[in-house]
């Protein structure tokens, strides 16, 4: 990787930088980035940066285009990057909202002492991935006959309670009631409907995964009661997006925009930015379709999320209640009202951070703000926060997704070979499943941003405050 | 008498995706290259139970980058759908500014491989430099 090149920029406060909108002639809004010293130099030692002022000139932006402390170089928009486009003037780009459309995590606490859980955890683990397909593998999915596809591209995670495998209050817990109204499956392709009609309930590649994890610190005891959330207990966190069906809708649209660009008079530093005013025909079909694909992630984490209650059901006894905290979304773009605008807010590695005051968070969490799940590494901590108020006109209500990674792949490969992170993580007591040693030396810790660090700044900065920290006892990688 | 040269791909370092560099004597040799390429990683990943069928693919575009881009999120598509891949070597390739078409041997893949999630226009230029043909493909892993 290599950087690019470098921009103005003034520290505002000890968490927030801004590049100025004069700081390249083509900017449209200035550019801000959520980082402290230690992380703003680490963001520009990429094309992060390059990326983000790239996004500053699309018509329509808002002031200011954003990256989260996470953020890394992506393509188009940078991974960690959070755009608002007016819905009245404004673009809608799929490049912005990315292949793995919908990507996102979900949170089930299990009810139980990770400490009684511990001796049965080889078996929850080999059972879990049998359970739920990873990478390569092909068996355990949920197929779809061409009707049962189209009711979950149109009605996401709700197509799934009559078939037993969701229930009325997984919908009540999931970001938009795990489903998107405006999904249109007319819009979506044979191809994307191709690669998605067995997919339901698989994992995927990369750093997708499923972990059991233990509670081990809480820092706000009302909203983490609020979650069900307690010290020493057992979660497991789930993360995986729309499969192919969701990469081949990103495709099919990136291309078709490519192409009415000319006719819309839009020209772009950046060619994967391909975009089209959102209220053009071409707009509307691709908000329609990404909302269908959206729909089909929602409802991918519900049947992982199931087949996670049937395996701890099997290992453990039928008693045992796996209990959906949250599911949130982090490559999307959805219409929302902020202030007096209607914009089209593009979060791309970034998860949507609401308050206690704002009308779509879910009623159970009206006293204290939608749970915000931040993922960290394999062998580091995962984050619960909690959304602010201070988040609306600080981040169009907006957090970070993760640690963000730091390394390349080749780099973190050479840095640990894949038996070595096996064996270190195997050492603390953390069960592996799933991976193959290059994937494993591909997603191993040292290759992600300090997770304690990016969540210390958006704690900071009021863009979500922490509930409690959690660390991997098992880990299924995709 | 000079060597030919010959195409080449090298994997290109990228923070969280995987750049594809290539380098080939003309733009239809590049495209055969990235089909091999492309063939390697998915055939690595998924693993590979025998020969395949040939396959002819027919691409349209209005330019070369859109050309490279279309191939390769065609053998994605294929690859998912289909379990098949593009075998290391025998790919035919006939192309123009806007128009391919790629004769193919194929392999028939183990698993069904999901790492490469899609070909990006991400700073994407086919140029020529010095006699040959270059162009960097950033895939979303």
């Amino acid at each position: 990787m290599s950087a690019g090149p470098s921009y103005p920029f003034t520290r505002l406060d000890h968490t927030l930088v801004e590049v100025p909108a004069r700081a390249r002639s083509d900017m449209r809004v200035a550019a801000r980035v959520y980082a402290d010293d230690v992380l703003w130099d680490q963001i520009r030692r990429d094309r992060t940066l390059e990326q983000l002022v790239n996004v500053a000139t699309l018509p329509g932006v808002v002031e200011p285009a954003l990256a989260m402390p996470d953020a890394h170089e992506g393509y188009g928009f940078p991974v960690g990057g959070v755009a608002a486009f007016r819905a009245a003037d404004g673009v809608i780009s799929p490049g912005g909202v990315g292949y793995d459309i919908n990507c996102g995590v979900r949170l089930l606490t299990t009810g139980l002492a990770c400490a009684d859980v511990r001796p049965r955890l080889p078996d929850l683990m080999h059972e879990l991935s049998r359970a739920v397909p990873a990478g390569a593998g092909r068996g355990g999915r949920v197929s779809c006959t061409p009707d049962e596809l189209d009711d979950v591209l149109a009605n996401g995670s709700g197509a799934l309670v009559p078939r037993g495998l969701a229930t009325p209050e997984d919908l009540d817990l999931t970001e938009a009631t795990g489903r998107m109204p405006d999904a249109d499956p007319d819009a979506v392709s044979l191809r994307a409907r191709q690669r998605g009609h067995d997919q339901l309930g698989t994992l995927g590649s990369g750093n997708h995964f499923v972990e059991l994890q233990e509670i081990t610190e809480i820092y706000d005891a009302d909203a983490a009661a609020a979650m069900g959330l307690r010290a020493g207990d057992c979660t497991v966190l789930i993360h995986s997006g729309s499969r192919g069906l969701g990469h081949q809708v990103c495709t099919d649209y990136v291309r078709l925009m490519d192409g009415v660009m000319r006719a819309h008079a839009i020209t772009l530093p950046d060619r994967e930015l391909a975009c089209a005013p959102f209220g053009s025909p071409e707009g509307q079909r691709y908000f329609a379709a990404m909302s269908a694909a959206a729909n089909f992630a929602f409802a991918n984490r519900q049947v992982i999320a199931h087949r996670a209650r049937e395996t701890f059901r099997a290992v453990l006894g039928g008693e045992v209640q796996l209990r959906l905290v949250y599911d949130v979304t982090h490559n999307m773009a959805k219409l929302e009202e902020h202030g007096t605008q209607r914009l089209v807010v593009h979060r791309k590695g970034a998860t949507r951070a609401f308050g206690p005051a704002h009308p779509e968070t879910p009623v159970r969490y009206r006293a204290v703000g939608q749970p915000v799940l931040i993922p960290g590494s394999m062998g580091t901590a995962s984050y619960v926060l909690a959304g602010t108020d201070d988040a609306l006109t600080r981040s169009f209500g907006s957090c970070c997704h993760g640690a963000g990674r730091a390394m390349s792949r080749r780099a973190a490969r050479l840095a640990q070979s894949g038996q070595e992170v096996r064996r270190a993580l195997e050492g603390r007591g953390i069960v592996v499943r799933g991976a193959g040693n290059q994937e494993l030396a591909e997603e191993a810790p040292h290759a992600y941003k300090d997770v304690d660090r990016v969540v210390e700044v958006v704690h900071r900065a009021r863009l979500a405050r922490k509930v409690a920290r959690l660390v991997p006892v098992g880990v299924l990688k995709g | 008498m000079a060597a030919r040269a010959r195409a080449s791909h090298t994997f290109v370092d990228h923070t969280a995706e995987l750049g594809l560099r290539l380098r080939a004597p003309s733009f239809a040799a590049l495209l055969g290259e990235a089909v091999t390429a492309l063939g390697a990683m998915l055939v690595d990943e998924a693993g590979a139970a025998g020969a395949a069928d040939e396959r002819v693919l027919e691409l349209a575009a209005p330019d070369r980058e859109a050309l490279l881009v279309d191939l390769l999120n065609e053998i994605l598509f294929l690859a998912e759908t289909a379990g098949w891949a593009p075998a290391r070597e025998g790919a035919v390739v006939e192309a123009d500014a806007t128009h391919a078409t790629v004769r193919v041997p194929g392999v028939r893949l183990v698993g069904r491989p999901s790492r490469i999630k899609g070909a990006t226009f991400h700073g994407l230029a086919v140029q020529s430099v010095r006699g040959m043909v270059e162009a960097e493909v950033i895939l979303d892993v």
